[in-house]
Order: C-alpha cells, then sequence, then structure tokens
C-alpha cells in the first residue's frame, strides 16, 4: 500500500512539470509518513505527508514547512472526499493544495504596492495567463524577500531542429526567474532557464544574452522585451540551420559517394575524399554559426605529404561567395571552385611538404 | 598479334584487363570477356532491390610496359567507381539526414541504423610478422620501402585525419603475434598512438595467424553499446571499428573457433574494416587466398576491406577511403572518388 502511495507521487512529476523538474520522495522507517519536495516558483517546497499504516482510508494530514500556510480543510475536496482507492487521490490533494499554496502567495503580494502593481499587470496587460505565473516571498520576522516571480514565457518552440538523445530532452519551454531582494529594491536580478532541447539548438547556455532589469523599469515592460527576444532568437536559428541543412544535403546529393563524415545533429560539417588524375586527397568543409552570413571555410589535406608533423593542409575561405544563392548553388560553384584549385593544392603539398 | 598499348596479354594471349579507371560499365552487363576472366574471389552477391554489388578481387599489377613483370591473372578494376549498377541518380541525396535511413544493405537482418556522426572507437590490429619488415613497396624513382614503414606513416595521417574529423573518436593498438595483444587502451590522444607505433617491439616470424585469439581478446575487452530505445533513429553512445591490418603472403588466416567473432558482429554497432598488404600475388604465394578469407569475414557486407601490393600510392590512397564514418559512408562496392569537371556531366 505505500508503494501504492509512491506510485500516486511520482505522478506528481507532472503537475510540477509545469514549471519545471519534478518532486522526489523519501520516507521515514515507519513507511506511512514521507516528505515531497515540489519546486515552485524557484524554490523547493517541503511537505510531510502523514498517513497512517493501521487505517489508511483515513486522509492524511500535511506538516508544511511554511507555518503561516494553513488552508481550512473543508476548502479542499480531493481531503473531504478522500478514496484511498483512487490511486490519484493523493496527486489530487497535492494539486489542490498547491493552488491554495499559490493563491496564499499572491495575496502576500498585496500588502505591497509594487509588487502587486507588478503582479497584476502582467496578468491584466500582457498575454501570460495565471497559471504561467509564480510568486513566492520568502519572510523572516523582520521584513520580506527575496520575492520570486517565475514566469513561464510562452514561446512558440515547435520548429526547434529535433535533439537525439537517450534520455527523453522533454518539453521544450524558457522560463524567466526574476528576484526582488525587497519589496521596493531596485536591484531586481533576472535569470532565463531554457529546456535541454532549446538550448542546445541555440548552442549551448551561453549563447543567449538576457537584457539587465532596467532600474525603475517595471515586468510589464521587461518580460515582453525578454519574450520578443527568445521568439527572434528561435526564428532565426530555425531559419540558419535549415540553410545549413540544404547546404549539407546538396553537397550530399553531389558527393555522397566520397564521403567521409557529416555533421548529422546541427549540420556544421562535411568532408570527403576525392581523386583527381590519380592524387587523392581530402576535403573539410565548415560552417560557421554565422553561415550564410559568413562562407564556409574549405581546407584541403593531403594524404601524402606532411608539413610540422601534420598532414600538409590550406585553409581556404575567401572565394566567390554569396549568402543569397541557395544550398544547391552554393554547392555547384564550390565545386568550380575545388576544381580549380587543386592542382595548384597538389604542386604546394609537393613543394612544401615531406613526403 | 600485336600488342596494343596498355593492354596486357597472358600467355595465351587473351587480354587482362588492367586497372581501368574511367571505364563506365553500363549497368548490369558484364564484360564480353567475362567467360575469359577469371573471377578469383567467391561472388559475393548483395541485392537490394536492383543494387547488385560485384565481388571484391584483389587489384592486378599495374606497371605499365614492362614486359617482364609478373602479371596476375586476377581481372581487376571491380571496386572500382562507376562499376555500379542501376543507382537512381540523387540516390545518396539527403533531404533529411535525422530520419531514419535504411542501413544501405538488406543482407543485414533488418536493422536500419541512424546516418549519425558518433563517436567511433577504432581497433588498430597490426600484424606484427617479420615479412612487414621485408621491402616489398617500390616507387616509379626507385625507392623503397616496407609495408611497416608505409603502415606507420600512412596510419599517423589517418589518427591526425580521424582526429580533424572528430575529437572524440578513440584509438586502441593490438598487436597481432602468435596471439592477439594489447599494447595501447583507447585514448583520444593521437600522440600517444604515433610513439606506440614509432617504439614498437620487433617483428617476429609467423606462419598463420590465430583469428580466435584476436575476436576473443576484443570480445573480453570492448564492451558494446546495448541497443537502447528507437535504434533507427537514436545514435548509440560510439560504434566499435577494428582495423585489420595483416601483412602476410604465405600466412594463412585460422579461424577454429568463430564464437567470439559472433558475438561482437551480432551487433550492430560493430564494424571490421581490413587492410591487407602483401606481395604480388604470384603462384608462389597465397595472396587471394588470403585476400578470400577476409572478405569472408564481411558477413554482415558492411565492411571495407582494402588491399595493396607494390605501389606505395595506392597503400596511403587505400588507408584514406577507411577515415570514413561505418554509419555515413556508402558501401563498398559504392564509393567514388572521382571529381569531374563540371562541362563533362551532362546534368549538374
Amino acid at each position: 500500500m505505500v508503494e501504492g502511495k509512491f506510485g500516486v507521487c511520482n505522478g506528481i512529476t507532472r503537475v510540477n512539470d509545469v514549471k519545471s523538474g519534478s518532486s522526489t520522495l523519501r520516507k521515514s522507517p515507519s513507511g506511512d509518513r514521507f516528505k515531497i519536495y515540489i519546486p515552485y516558483a524557484g524554490q523547493t517546497i517541503t511537505w510531510e505527508v502523514i498517513l497512517d499504516n493501521s487505517c489508511p482510508e483515513e486522509p492524511p494530514d500535511f506538516i508544511f514547512e511554511d507555518s503561516d500556510f494553513c488552508p481550512n480543510v473543508a476548502d479542499i475536496k480531493s481531503l473531504v472526499n478522500w478514496d484511498i482507492g483512487d490511486p490519484h487521490c493523493l496527486t489530487k490533494v497535492i494539486r489542490e493544495l498547491l493552488e491554495h499554496y499559490k493563491t496564499f502567495h499572491e495575496r502576500l503580494l498585496e500588502a505591497h504596492s509594487r509588487l502587486q502593481f507588478e503582479y497584476s499587470s502582467l496578468l491584466d496587460q500582457t498575454e501570460l495567463s495565471r497559471d504561467l505565473i509564480e510568486v513566492y516571498s520568502e519572510r523572516t520576522e523582520k521584513k520580506i524577500g527575496p520575492i520570486n516571480f517565475l514566469i513561464k514565457l510562452p514561446v512558440d518552440f515547435s520548429d526547434i531542429p529535433p535533439y537525439l538523445t537517450k534520455d527523453n530532452p522533454g518539453e521544450n519551454s524558457a522560463v524567466l526567474l526574476i528576484l526582488f531582494p525587497s519589496p521596493d529594491s531596485s536591484r531586481v536580478t533576472p535569470q532565463l532557464y531554457l529546456s535541454p532541447r532549446v538550448e542546445h539548438a541555440f548552442g549551448g547556455s551561453g549563447n543567449l544574452r538576457i537584457p539587465a532589469f532596467p532600474s525603475g523599469g517595471c515586468l510589464l515592460d521587461y518580460v515582453p522585451d525578454v519574450y520578443k527576444l527568445l521568439q527572434n532568437k528561435v526564428e532565426k536559428t530555425v531559419q540558419i540551420y535549415e540553410r545549413r541543412k540544404e547546404l549539407i544535403a546538396a553537397f550530399l546529393s553531389h558527393f555522397g559517394r566520397s564521403v567521409l563524415e557529416f555533421d548529422a545533429d546541427g549540420f556544421f560539417d562535411i568532408s570527403f575524399l576525392f581523386e583527381w588524375n590519380d592524387f587523392f586527397f581530402i576535403l573539410y568543409i565548415e560552417l560557421a554559426p554565422s553561415f550564410p552570413q559568413e562562407a564556409p571555410v574549405l581546407t584541403f589535406q593531403s594524404i601524402y605529404h606532411e608539413s610540422k608533423e601534420k598532414p600538409y593542409s590550406e585553409v581556404h575561405d575567401k572565394y566567390p561567395y554569396s549568402p543569397r544563392w541557395s544550398g544547391p548553388e552554393m554547392a555547384t560553384r564550390i565545386k568550380t571552385y575545388i576544381l580549380d584549385n587543386i592542382q595548384a593544392f597538389q604542386k604546394q603539398s609537393v613543394i612544401s611538404g615531406s613526403l | 598479334m600485336f600488342r596494343r598499348k596498355g593492354i596486357k596479354r597472358r600467355a595465351d594471349g587473351m587480354p587482362i584487363s588492367t586497372h581501368q579507371r574511367s571505364v563506365v560499365q553500363p549497368p548490369c552487363l558484364l564484360s564480353p570477356l567475362a567467360a575469359d576472366i577469371r573471377v578469383m574471389s567467391p561472388a559475393v552477391f548483395l541485392l537490394d532491390g536492383n543494387v547488385v554489388s560485384k565481388p571484391r578481387t584483389m587489384e592486378a599489377e599495374n606497371e605499365s610496359g614492362s614486359d617482364q613483370e609478373n602479371y596476375s591473372r586476377l581481372v581487376s578494376s571491380v571496386i572500382h567507381e562507376y562499376d555500379i549498377i542501376d543507382v537512381e541518380p540523387g540516390a545518396r541525396s539527403e533531404e533529411s539526414a535525422n530520419e531514419d535511413v535504411k542501413s544501405r544493405d538488406s543482407s543485414q537482418d533488418d536493422v536500419t541504423l541512424p546516418r549519425v556522426n558518433c563517436p567511433e572507437k577504432i581497433i588498430i590490429c597490426l600484424d606484427m610478422s617479420s615479412e612487414m619488415d621485408k621491402v616489398s613497396f617500390r616507387s616509379r624513382s626507385g625507392d623503397k620501402w616496407t609495408p611497416m614503414k608505409l603502415v606507420r606513416r600512412a596510419l599517423s595521417f589517418f589518427l591526425h585525419s580521424k582526429q580533424r574529423l572528430n575529437r572524440n573518436h578513440q584509438f586502441a593498438l593490438v598487436h597481432l603475434f602468435d596471439k592477439a595483444s594489447w599494447v595501447k587502451d583507447f585514448t583520444g590522444n593521437v600522440r600517444s598512438i604515433i610513439s606506440a607505433l614509432d617504439d614498437m617491439s620487433d617483428t617476429v616470424e609467423l606462419q598463420s595467424f590465430n583469428a580466435t585469439s584476436l575476436f576473443d581478446l576484443i570480445h573480453q575487452c570492448v564492451p558494446l553499446p546495448e541497443l537502447e530505445g528507437d535504434t533507427t533513429i537514436l545514435p548509440p553512445p560510439y560504434i566499435v571499428r577494428m582495423l585489420f591490418i595483416y601483412g602476410r603472403s604465405n600466412g594463412l588466416i585460422e579461424f577454429r573457433n568463430k564464437e567470439s567473432f559472433r558475438q561482437l558482429d551480432s551487433s550492430p554497432y560493430f564494424f571490421f574494416d581490413a587492410m591487407y598488404v602483401h606481395e604480388p600475388q604470384s603462384p608462389e604465394n597465397r595472396c587471394e587466398e588470403i585476400f578470400d578469407r577476409l572478405c569472408d569475414l564481411d558477413e554482415k557486407g558492411m565492411s571495407y576491406i582494402f588491399e595493396a601490393a607494390r605501389n606505395p600510392t595506392r597503400l596511403y590512397d587505400q588507408m584514406a577511403k577507411l577515415l570514413a564514418h561505418p554509419l555515413q559512408r556508402p558501401l563498398q562496392s559504392e564509393i567514388a572518388y572521382r571529381l569531374h569537371n563540371i562541362a563533362d556531366l551532362t546534368d549538374t
């Protein structure tokens, strides 16, 4: 029966996935009381669930970390209607409690006009709905703060390139965590969290910079700015990804039977072994993140001659090129360039290299 | 009968086609001389729809103009480009490389693998027989080399190039004496492999080679990735490739117990490639038989098996072809490296 509860609790990961992460469980030796760690608004809240092994039909008791949070049991329908036979009984209770917890924190803001304004203006004047925002206020005896606003940005990630890994990279999301050290502070710090597939598409977490929160600014202006920035970045990333893919595909259709390797994930490079008049050589073609603005870099490499203990090679990055050409056109023109330059490369490799 | 330039003749006057590199064979037709041409290796036909790949054969000697050369009775040029039959134009074009592409060989049981450039663990298996230290390669200018010297240099090019292709490839070194023994465990440090090659122990007079010991060793020491998730899409964490370099013209490959080999070969993430260096084929040696034995190890049809004799350039060329990633490269029967001038093409 306790295992059954565990199963139910693991279901909570879905409830909390709305924002981020999953909950974990620990249980004390008696087996009928355990703690749940729930991510909420950038924090992890700990609730202790107490059941009774001897009478499981009795609904659980809860101990909340936050002693001010004390919802009225009668308001919690799934607790009132506790049905041990329902495998989701605990999930439902937790979900409802979380709702109450969220409301509890929303109410806490009412005492502080600036924060209240920030919150309500986001709800009223942007497209953000209540289920995309979580707020949390840390409270001590003397003061309140820091206060977290966790906002899930409704960016359209549907065209993001696939990210093939064994572990499910999960849903695509971008979440903005904004910290107010105190209700009236101007040193507001934002942090952006991207889900793995989105981060991979952008080329790593370092590749997107969000602006600092302007002093005297407000979320109503700032959040939409970050949203637009992200949406633009997504569009741009998808566009240049498609251009790279198109070019690599064009090269493969010309030279597929000579291919050595190519980047099948981001389409950033492809390499071939070519033969010209009995002279074999390797060609590496590499695309920068700024492609198509920047031309692909071509590197010719000898398989017979070396220079300084490495195979002799020549880098060609300045050749007739236009970013406006289509992938197939680029491939054809680069092919012409290669044919025009092999002989010189061959001569040079013999002269400069050693056999 | 007079001799046409470039056409060699056998003792009985029948022509042997030499290494014709620019012949375009019409689809599915053998040349009219087929009946006279002795195909030395067993026919291994891989059927995939209309594509029929020709058997691998060893290249005939290609020394132009010299009567005294001892020419092989083999027909060569089968492996080379344009012998390919019936490939639809653009068959290799990649609309979407991320979608699963049917494994190019349907003779391997229905395992389709994603065409991704995952890291490779390459095991260089180097023959340590003393024949490797016997001079047998010559250039036109008269320079001479032992197979070992050329192989070491070609390996150095191979290692540098492979690392350039992907920093995550790893290499190990195994020496083949009477038994196989590990010299260097997997490392991405190319310099350490090269210096292990430079500091090698001496070669030894060896007869036949015990393949069982090699595959036993590898099966014991090298774990293969498990098949997880949707194997037609998910890339494996790495694949394992053996690069078997053999240099005996008379020492047969003995393979009594194939258990380890079968275990390894049953994984879609295991590949066997070979480079055979040898004396020119003659009635006094058993090169042809050995080459056939090597080709037999290619049970899945995914291997690259190359050979070279006498011609150093050819050895470098073949080793370069071995750079190709097993999951992304064409079948050996379909490789084509020649660059055409645009004007030569009818369509572009």
